[in-house]
């Protein structure tokens, strides 16, 4: 068999081009990394205060700046300089602040913009220039799946934005389908990054204890999924999510 | 060429619980093509025996019905293991309401009590921490599918019971750092399906997104993903690779 028929081939993006939203995050930059140590390139997208970020050239990678909530014109022209790509990751999101009754008008829109809204966003601003066999991951979360409340409170906006992400992927897998893409996500449980630090140790150790793998994720764990689901050898996959999260959510744990 | 995302297979030793089969076949294949040290168990000793010359791996013989011979088989072979893939499984023959109930039990024997014992079987030789299983269920494990004639409840239900089983071995499991995943196919082309694919391959490729039937090492290379470190953080999931036909009721055109 030869070499690039074989799994390992299979597992690499050589010659792919990959677009990354979130890159600059904990999560974004390791996904961004992984991509690159797997042979592809890449295209970096977060807000434009992050235009200076040392990693892009760390990267090798042109960085775009978008302010994800904005509109999908804006999107049209702030992608035009991606002249083709064979995956898309779309990182990028707004965590969970406001709790129930506080919800604003605001804060809600914000979340749903930026969470649900700018995927399609770049899924359509970008779709024309997809080539053949282009893979898109989305990320959810955990709390897009089932209820999760380590912390007292829900967080109802948020996961019912990454509930309808979910509901987003599997049916644009449908229409995509024909056309050749793949549509995906990624779900993963508590990752270890700076958005997660303030968590506090009693319910990081909670989460550790109903954990069967025992620790908490690092974003390499979630980078190597993503990966995976960018490269051929998830080619019969489509419209799936991959929960990452070490068995946390599976269960009903003491 | 660098091994990031093949990750290595090399020095790691595999055992395939159905490997004369169509999807235990590829996995075997993939496997030693990736380097890995591959030993087959199969009731079918003449592709058992085909699959050991064509792909350099090891066979033993083996009924998952009987698994004390099978236990001391793999344990004289094998140290320690790394991975198991559970690929056997069967189904009713008879139809609703004419299925015997030696039929019923003998699907839930092979296709969940037999992989659930089996495990216990060789709970001193996986690698901890490290090993990593893969059950290999169905869509049917979430929802009953009717192809060519009507749904089978002891093979759907079977399947269903050796993904929640998986999840909840997932816990006993990762406590020593061994992980366990299903993976559910939809439409595969195997030996078992090949009288369905002939009558309906036309219009399950229509109503399936990505267009087709998988082959049988679509399925395989999400095995090895799951057998490999790039999954480290991956236990007690379900993965569905049916190329879109899961979803729901599609249409085709």
């Amino acid at each position: 068999m030869p070499a690039s028929e074989g799994h390992l081939a299979r597992r690499r993006l050589d010659g792919k081009h990959v677009v990354v939203t979130g890159a600059a995050g904990g999560i974004g930059s390791e996904v961004c990394r992984r991509v690159r140590r797997l042979g592809g390139t890449l295209t970096a997208i977060d807000v434009p205060d992050r235009a200076d970020s040392p990693l892009w050239e760390e990267l090798e990678a042109p960085f775009i700046g978008i302010d994800l909530a904005g509109g999908l014109d804006e999107a049209h022209a702030a992608l035009a300089p991606i002249e083709s790509l064979d995956g898309l990751v779309n990182v990028a999101a707004v965590g969970p602040k406001e709790v129930f009754p506080e919800y604003t008008d605001s804060a809600w829109d914000l979340i749903f913009d930026v969470n649900l809204r700018a995927p399609m966003h770049m899924t359509q601003a970008l779709f024309p220039r997809f080539q053949p066999g282009t893979a898109i991951v989305n990320f959810l979360s955990l709390e897009g799946l089932s209820v999760v409340n380590t912390s007292g409170k829900t967080a109802a906006a948020y996961a019912a934005s990454k509930g309808a992400l979910a509901t987003f992927t599997r049916t644009l897998a449908v229409d995509l389908g024909r056309a050749g893409h793949r549509v995906n996500a990624v779900a993963p449980g508590l990752i270890a990054t700076a958005q997660t630090a303030a968590i506090s140790d009693a319910s990081r150790q909670w989460v550790i204890g109903q954990t069967p793998l025992g620790r908490v994720g690092e974003p390499i764990d979630v980078a190597k999924v993503v990966g995976f689901l960018l490269s051929s050898a998830s080619r019969f996959m489509t419209g799936e999510e991959i929960t990452i999260d070490g068995g946390f959510g599976m269960w009903l744990g003491r | 060429m660098s091994k990031a995302g093949g990750e290595s297979f090399e020095d790691r030793s595999y055992v395939v619980f159905g490997g004369a089969g169509g999807m235990g076949w590829a996995t075997c294949a993939r496997l030693a093509e990736a380097g890995a040290r591959v030993l087959a168990v199969d009731i079918d000793a003449e592709r058992g025996r085909a699959a050991e010359a064509e792909l350099g791996i090891e066979f033993i013989q083996g009924d998952v019905l009987d698994l004390e011979p099978v236990k001391a088989g793999i344990e004289e072979r094998l140290e320690a293991i790394d991975g198991l893939v559970y690929a056997a499984g069967i189904h009713e023959h008879g139809r609703f309401p004419a299925v015997s109930e030696e039929e019923w039990d003998r699907v839930f024997a092979v296709n969940v009590r037999g992989p659930f014992f089996l495990i216990q079987a060789l709970m001193e030789r996986f690698r901890s921490p490290g090993a990593s299983i893969v059950a290999i269920t169905s869509l049917e494990e979430f929802i009953p599918v009717a192809i060519v004639s009507s749904t089978t409840p002891a093979y759907a239900g079977s399947k269903a019971a050796l993904g929640l089983a998986s999840k909840s071995l997932a816990t006993h499991l990762g406590a020593q750092g061994i992980r366990i995943n299903s993976v559910a196919p939809g439409l595969v082309r195997t030996p078992l399906s090949a009288s369905v694919l002939d009558t309906a391959e036309e219009w399950t490729a229509r109503r399936t997104p990505l267009g087709r039937w998988a082959d049988p090492e679509d399925i395989a290379d999400v095995i090895l993903f799951l057998l490999s470190d790039d999954a480290g953080y991956v236990t007690g999931q379900s993965i569905t690779v049916d190329g879109g036909f899961g979803l729901g009721q599609i249409r085709g055109e």
